[in-house]
């Protein structure tokens, strides 16, 4: 029999307690790993293994996205793979999503929480095939203008780790501004951290490397899920219970998951992403038509 | 400013590109999530320790706020870990507005500025 973890203040036992902070430990890996955020793992978790009502779940993994994306940013901005004024430009469309996101959810959706269960599936379909149509591996060498990319400088340059030195010029703007945009509002709508567009969205049209565009997405997540949490947090949807062992677990598991990025190939992280897309949309599936 | 050549601005990635600034904000996230961990922690440990039940979603409103973090005990250990961890962010995000207007890169300075008051929008409407 799955727990059903009571959200009135009354503490797990100490067997669920574990469980679930082995459950986070895990979503914090992965999401540290593929610049994620968490989040996409611990809702359909904290749903399905748990019998969490997604809007604590949501809340819950929006604190959770904030502790990974802290964590694994803090490590990434320091060796110089994070992009921090690509990262900050797409802040402004993600952290509006965010927001707009949560609102919707804690007043029109407040007590259709099916409704929610049920946009899960699309949302992070949507984001595997995005992935899996641009298989591009490398930056492209000379990419079109964009105005504003060139006007606000956007761009660099990382080491690989063969040690050679790769420049990057950014393009599409204006497409890479919108798809964080719904990348936003999944996050605050979700909990699915925000990472889910972030990734594609720079990488497939921005012109920036996968490990940079994972590091730079895992920088991002903390500020959209944070404008998602205080809506969370005003409309108490907190439960302080599961909230405290979830960002605890995802904490730790995102410092080990930060670890092992720096020596993932670009491609077995790609691979991994769309298998854990799967993965969190079947589940939900389970979830929504109540066969668990 | 064509573009043309690898920008190479002041807080580009890559090596070489304004180290104690990223040092700064690698402080600052870590600072955080280090404090948030602790309070967390200290207060999961003393509920369980305690057998005491924690303040429950509903009765966690903006009325009974100040007044669980003021009291101390588990609530208000983790109520204070989770805002700690919560305005993380924020704090980094204030940081870079200034560090951006100090190296007098005004575009940046109002990216930043409006990030930061989507972020603290939520919290003064929220808390009206």
């Amino acid at each position: 029999m799955l727990p059903i973890l009571p959200v009135d203040g009354t503490l797990p036992p100490i067997a669920d307690l574990l469980f679930l902070l082995l459950l986070a430990f895990a979503a914090g890996v992965v999401g540290a790993m593929l610049g994620l955020g968490g989040g996409l793992f611990m809702v359909p978790g904290l749903v399905v293994l748990f019998g969490v009502d997604i809007h604590l779940a949501v809340a819950a993994s929006l604190v959770g996205t904030i502790a990974t994306s802290c964590g694994s940013a803090s490590t990434h901005v320091e060796d110089g793979l994070t992009d921090l004024r690509v990262g900050m430009f797409l802040e402004t469309s993600t952290a509006l999503g965010g927001l707009v996101g949560a609102v919707i959810a804690v007043t029109v959706l407040a007590s259709h929480a099916q409704v929610l269960i049920f946009a899960f599936v699309p949302v992070v379909l949507l984001a595997a095939l995005l992935m899996f149509a641009h298989r591009t591996g490398d930056v492209q060498a000379d990419p079109p203008h964009d105005r504003l990319a060139d006007r606000l400088h956007l761009g660099g340059d990382y080491v690989r780790r063969s040690g050679e030195l790769v420049p990057y010029r950014v393009t599409g703007t204006g497409r890479g501004l919108v798809l964080v945009g719904f990348s936003g509002l999944g996050s605050g709508l979700l909990g699915i951290g925000g990472g889910l567009f972030n990734v594609p969205a720079m990488h497939s049209f921005m012109n920036v490397p996968m490990r940079v565009a994972s590091a730079t997405s895992i920088f991002m997540v903390g500020v959209t899920a944070a404008a998602g949490a205080f809506v969370y947090v005003v409309a108490g949807d907190v439960a302080l219970a599961v909230v405290a062992p979830v960002a605890i677990g995802i904490l730790a598991g995102s410092l080990v998951g930060t670890r092992v990025q720096s020596r993932a190939s670009a491609r077995g992280l790609r691979e991994l992403f769309i298998g854990v897309l799967i993965i969190a949309a079947g589940l939900m599936v389970v979830r929504g038509m109540g066969w668990l | 400013m064509t573009g043309r050549t690898t920008p190479t601005g002041p807080f580009s990635s890559g090596a070489g590109a304004m180290p104690r600034f990223r040092h700064l904000v690698g402080w600052v996230l870590r600072g955080g999530v280090v404090l948030a961990a602790i309070l967390l922690m200290a207060g999961l440990i003393l509920a369980y320790a305690n057998g005491s039940s924690v303040s429950s979603p509903s009765s966690l409103t903006r009325a009974t706020f100040a007044h669980t973090l003021a009291s101390g005990g588990p609530s208000g250990l983790l109520l204070a870990g989770l805002l700690v961890l919560v305005l993380t962010p924020v704090a980094r995000v204030a940081l870079s507005c200034v560090s951006f207007a100090l190296a007098r890169d005004s575009p940046f300075v109002a990216i930043t500025a409006l990030v930061l008051s989507l972020l603290t929008g939520t919290i003064v409407v929220g808390f009206l």
